[in-house]
């Protein structure tokens, strides 16, 4: 029912077909491989680039956040941003970016991997983890059950999370 | 819907050369309209309307400042100017038209200006200064003609880079675009030779699309353009546009009348429908989506690249 | 000239249908246009402070207290922010000249507004002339909500804002989208249609013309905060109203009208977007006759899937009868 076209979640991270990166002109690249097949998918782009790329491999998006934005900090115009990881990690990290003056024609994300992805509580603004859009988890700070709406933060890469059982509780 | 302001000259400043600088007041002495940096003012110049940019403050202004370069073989709005204006002379002119704003989330401002493209740069420094925002300039102009020098250096200091040789220019354009940082946004605004070779430039060091602003000058002087043939879709007649003729003017020509205001691309009062061939876009009023969608066009400046347009008329 | 009623609740209210039917549409319009109704008239000026101003500038201010993530301005937009202020401070002073006035000597500003008993005198640029940021020192002087768009490379972008009495909606999540991320999902083309042709609109806007449109959507009691936030306190009067008398039902349910007006600002070049929420009670509603009929008649024809996504889905029919009702052989 819900048209994913009107929502602000990118088609990328509810699972649609990954895109090649851009045939474009940056002159030098920041490749970040988050997760086995992220850094495979971002090591695989390095080669393709020899002499003009710096790759950041991690884990997830925390355990890359400092080094990517130290690197932003210190860029110069002319630089591309290419994003591989699980959804969630990616849009973290592209907040991160947008938040740091990336521009979004400086940027491409391709989904590699699974991962978990991040609900703010708007009750109580606690950062819960969840697997897919449309779940129902328990909030870790103020216990309520929230459900993961179809509603993402551009500058935090997380989704909007409400009281899924608010009425039940007038009945 | 176009409201116009009743002004009058209340200073004109001569002392570079080919330019003239007017200071504009309300007639009633009131607050003029405020306007965004780089921002235009279409002006009444004896009959003909001609865009002009801002150099002075838009908060809360008591006056409008303009610079009006002397053209040759233009279609004598500057000469009226130069030749026919004094102090106390009252004039109309459009609200001011934002068409070049800054972008509030650039990290830089780097401006490049060549001649009288200064213009609009100097509205950019003036808001650059009040917000303190970090700037770069490179500016080259004729040797005899240092337009807005003082202003640049006042509000620009060390950051500013006054050449007069196109050589010098070109020689600091490629290091300057090469070590910018990222967040940096580019402005340029000059002749269109200038601009192109700018933008060019930038491009092949990286350069996206989404940092860079131009705005094109030399308006009241455009090329005579190549002829194209119009087909008017309601009656399937075709007419031949020739060289040095508008489309708007073939068309008023025809006995079709298109609404218009300022005659010179910047007003958007003659835009129409176009629903075949592809439009050679040379105004200042097209968003760059709208002029790729190519089913509009300006007709009083924008002419065809294809053989011949059709238009619902 | 219609007879002003006494109850200024009635006298200022926005009634929105123009039809015994409603259907979404961009329906904007040039603002500064009084319309004039049975119970009174609105709309003649942008800003509008009525008799609520004081208590409605009390809540915002609570609520800001309690949950400082209603408000933000992001860096990039300092500039729009005092744009946003001086614009609204002519408004203001226009709207209330006997008690409300904005003067400059040079660079020095003279602020004062005697209903609040405030006076600032700044300098244009300078924070440190100012009580606090210039959105937020603005905010707590008018009613409407604000919201403040940044344009750039074909959208726009909700990178500040104030908003206290958001209809299920949150600004603090929301900042930093743009216009189509914060209006979706939606859950019908027709919807989308007339979302992107307000989108379109706004791109264009030019300083020195306002343009206003109205919104409307139902509140169970007098609450203008009915944001996401706070979804678990208002949430259960969804439920909780379905057992209600009739004499508490219209007492309690709620026609909420949003006013919003759309402005170029002229020196920054962002949009202004204005939201002024009006609430009128159902019981109040009834005694002026055309809008109880119009009214009645709107709610029963509405259909599920607009009254669902207005949150109403649960109490509309119930609230289309008990104005229908309030006519048959009534008073």
């Amino acid at each position: 029912m819900i048209s994913l076209a009107d929502t602000s979640v990118p088609a990328w991270a509810v699972g649609a077909a990954t895109a090649a990166p851009p045939d474009d002109r940056g002159v030098t690249y920041l490749l970040v491989g988050v997760g086995a097949a992220g850094r495979a998918l971002a090591g695989s782009w390095a080669s393709a680039l020899p002499g003009r790329s710096t790759a950041i491999y991690g884990d997830d998006a925390h355990a890359v956040s400092a080094a990517v934005r130290a690197a932003l900090d210190n860029a110069s115009v002319g630089l591309r941003l290419w994003l591989a990881g699980p959804p969630g990690d990616c849009l973290a990290l592209r907040g991160l970016a947008l938040t740091a003056a990336v521009e979004e024609d400086e940027l491409h994300v391709s989904v590699a991997g699974t991962g978990p992805i991040e609900v703010l509580c708007v009750h109580c603004q606690t950062v819960t983890t969840a697997a897919a859009i449309g779940d129902i988890v328990l909030c870790v700070g103020c216990g309520r059950r929230v459900v993961v709406y179809y509603h993402v933060s551009r500058r935090s890469g997380r989704f909007l999370g409400y009281m899924h059982d608010a009425e039940e509780a007038g009945r | 819907m176009s409201q116009t302001l009743k002004l009058v000259v209340s200073g004109i400043d001569d002392s570079v050369t080919g330019i003239r600088s007017l200071t504009l007041s309300a007639l009633d002495g009131g607050r003029l309209p405020p306007f965004v940096p780089g921002s235009h003012l279409v002006l009444d110049c004896g009959g003909r309307q001609n865009a002009y940019s801002l150099t002075s403050d838009g908060v809360d202004p008591f006056e409008y400042r303009i610079s009006v370069l002397n053209v040759n073989g233009g279609t004598g709005g500057s000469a009226w100017v130069h030749q026919c204006l004094s102090v106390g002379d009252t004039t109309s002119a459009l609200l001011p038209r934002s068409a070049f704003a800054p972008v509030a989330r650039a990290r830089k401002h780097l401006l490049v200006a060549g001649g009288i493209g200064i213009t609009p740069i100097v509205s950019h420094l003036r808001a650059a200064r009040t917000w303190r925002r970090e700037v770069q300039v490179l500016y080259v102009h004729r040797e005899n003609s240092p337009a807005h020098v003082d202003d640049v250096r006042e509000l620009a200091g060390a950051a500013a880079d006054i050449v007069t040789a196109r050589a010098d220019f070109r020689q600091r354009l490629g290091p300057l675009l090469a070590g910018q940082p990222l967040g940096t946004h580019l402005y340029t605004c000059g002749p269109a030779g200038l601009i192109h070779d700018v933008l060019a430039m930038a491009a092949g060091l990286g350069w996206p699309a989404s940092r860079l602003h131009s705005e094109r000058f030399g308006a009241d002087v455009l090329d005579p353009g190549e002829p194209f043939d119009v087909v008017l879709g309601k009656t399937g007649t075709r007419l031949t546009v020739p060289s040095g003729t508008s489309l708007l003017e073939a068309l008023e020509r025809h006995g079709i009348a298109i609404p218009n205001l300022c005659r010179h691309g910047v007003c958007g009062e003659c835009r129409i429908p176009v629903t075949g061939g592809v439009p050679l876009h040379r105004d200042l009023y097209l968003t760059d989506d709208e002029k790729q969608a190519g089913d509009a066009l300006m007709c009083c400046v924008s002419r065809s690249n294809s053989p011949a347009l059709e238009v619902p008329l | 000239m219609p007879l002003s009623t006494a109850d200024p609740l009635l006298r200022g209210f926005p009634f929105p249908f123009a039809e015994d039917r409603y259907r979404y549409s961009t329906n904007i319009e040039p603002a500064r246009t009084p319309v004039f109704t049975p119970a009174g008239q609105w709309g003649g000026s942008v800003l509008d402070i009525d008799t609520e101003y004081q208590a409605e500038l009390r809540e915002r201010a609570a609520i800001l207290a309690a949950d400082p993530t209603r408000g933000a301005v992001l860096p990039h937009m300092r500039g729009a922010a005092w744009d946003t202020m001086l614009t609204l401070m002519r408004e203001l002073a226009a709207t209330a000249p006997d008690a409300i006035r904005l003067t400059r000597e040079g660079d020095r500003w003279t602020w004062e507004n005697r209903i609040l008993g405030l006076r600032a005198d700044f300098v244009y640029g300078d924070e440190a002339t100012l009580p606090s940021e210039p959105l937020h020192y603005i905010a707590s002087q008018v009613q409407e909500d604000i919201v403040l768009l940044d344009q750039r490379d074909g959208a726009l972008y909700g990178d500040a804002g104030v908003v206290t009495f958001a209809a299920d909606w949150s600004f603090g999540f929301d900042v930093g989208m743009s216009f189509l991320e914060i209006h979706g999902p939606v859950p019908r083309i027709r919807q989308e249609r007339v979302i992107v042709r307000a989108h379109e609109f706004l791109k264009r806007l030019q300083p020195h013309q306002p343009y206003r449109r109205t919104n409307w959507t139902m509140t169970i009691g007098r609450r203008l905060d009915v944001s996401t936030e706070r979804y678990y306190e208002w949430g259960p009067d969804r439920e909780t109203i379905k057992h209600a008398d009739d004499e508490t039902f219209g007492r309690l349910v709620h026609l909420r009208v949003e006013v919003q007006h759309l402005i170029r600002l002229p020196e920054s070049g962002a949009i202004l977007f204005l939201i002024r929420t009006y609430l009128l009670p159902l019981e109040k509603l009834a005694t002026v006759e055309t809008w109880r009929r119009r009214a009645a008649a709107v709610l029963a024809e509405l259909p599920a899937d607009i009254a669902d996504y207005k949150g109403i889905i649960k109490y509309k029919d119930r609230a289309a009868s008990w104005l229908a009702a309030r006519g048959e052989g009534a008073e």
